[in-house]
């Protein structure tokens, strides 16, 4: 009888001891499962930090092809065989069109010349045909939008000029800029 | 029960080694690829096309008769083939060339400590295309310090030689910064 009760009193603690090394094991599963989820959301945030990073500059980098390609367009181009160049006697023909206004889908556009570059837009001297070549800015149309967010690219402005009896094109450096309303 | 106890504990020193383990090979691949997610130098479409229109700008160096006015890209030519050229109005193509590059690149960048950029290298050289090894120095000029920069976006523009089979690259790079 004495045998029998220490025989099944032995067979208990062996059970517990089993059950404690289960619960250790659960535990130790537990904890490594949280560890592997701290380092995945880590990773996540990072790669995800990443993709917007990336976003933002595929977004940035469509717009300004979409400003260069603009430069390039039979509206704007030079009549030399130039790329990335705007064709200054087409550019004063557009201003004060409004028919143009809905015809490109940026909410303004206009182009500075190189003398102006670090100056306010309320201090460059707006074109209009009886300035014209003589002036700073060239404001193609403006819809006025209040969330605006504007995206310039570098252009070759060219034009004829006459001296000593030879025309020639005289180019200089200017910034296309192109707005584009945000949406909320 | 001690043979036991000592199984047990190396169980959890062999488990212990592995979480060890799985931890360092995670650091190291995180680090290589955030490391790999940050390129030195990128290739920028807005300085790309700062080159190329500045390559079209008319100069006021006229070579044979006024108004032959030579655009920077005629002048780079000319600088390079022959560099003791005048102008007609006595001044060298290479003198007009680096006074009138420096003006456009100054003008559009604005390198200073308060605006994004910070500093800026032009440089242009001549590459063979028979020899991998040829290449010549037509010009090169910098302004500001490239030190702590975010980023470093950068152009280039390629004229062709028609007397030579080469190339004359032009190369701008920007080191852009914290305001």
């Amino acid at each position: 009888m004495k045998k029998q009760n220490l025989v099944a009193n032995y067979t208990k603690m062996k059970n517990k001891k089993g059950q404690l090394q289960i619960q250790e094991m659960a535990f130790m599963l537990v904890a490594v499962l949280f560890f592997f989820v701290l380092v995945g959301l880590f990773v996540a945030s990072i790669m995800y930090s990443n993709l917007h990073e990336d976003a933002t500059q595929i977004a940035e980098t469509r717009t300004l092809t979409s400003v260069t390609n603009l430069a390039d367009s039979p509206e704007f181009s030079c009549v030399l065989s130039k790329s990335n160049c705007v064709d200054e006697d087409k550019l004063i023909s557009l201003i004060n069109k409004t028919s143009y206004i809905n015809f490109w889908t940026f909410s303004s556009l206009k182009v500075v010349t190189f003398s102006a570059f670090n100056k306010n837009e309320n201090e460059m001297i707006k074109c209009t045909r009886a300035n014209y070549p003589e002036c700073e800015l060239f404001l193609v149309y403006d819809k006025n939008v209040s969330n605006e967010r504007a995206i310039s690219s570098y252009v070759a402005l060219c034009r004829k000029e006459y001296e000593n009896g030879y025309t020639y094109d005289k180019c200089e450096l200017a910034r296309l800029v192109a707005g584009t309303e945000l949406k909320t | 029960m001690i043979k036991q106890n000592k199984r047990g504990q190396q169980e959890i020193l062999g488990f212990v080694l592995i979480v060890l383990l799985v931890t360092i090979m995670g650091v190291v691949f995180l680090s290589f690829s955030i490391g790999k997610s940050r390129p030195t130098k990128q290739t920028s479409a807005e300085i790309s096309n700062l080159l190329e229109a500045s390559m079209y700008h008319t100069t006021k160096c006229a070579v044979n008769y006024v108004p032959q006015y030579r655009e920077v890209q005629d002048l780079i030519k000319e600088c390079y083939n022959h560099p003791e050229q005048m102008c007609l109005n006595g001044q060298g193509v290479c003198d007009v060339l680096k006074s009138q590059l420096k003006e456009l690149i100054d003008q559009s960048l604005t390198v200073s400590d308060v605006s994004p950029n910070k500093a800026y290298t032009l440089k242009i050289q001549y590459n063979s295309l028979d020899s991998l090894n040829e290449t010549t120095e037509v010009l090169f000029f910098e302004e500001g310090i490239f030190k702590n920069c975010s980023s470093k976006p950068g152009g280039s523009h390629s004229i062709a030689v028609t007397l030579s089979s080469g190339t004359i690259d032009t190369e701008l790079e920007v080191c852009r910064g914290e305001i």
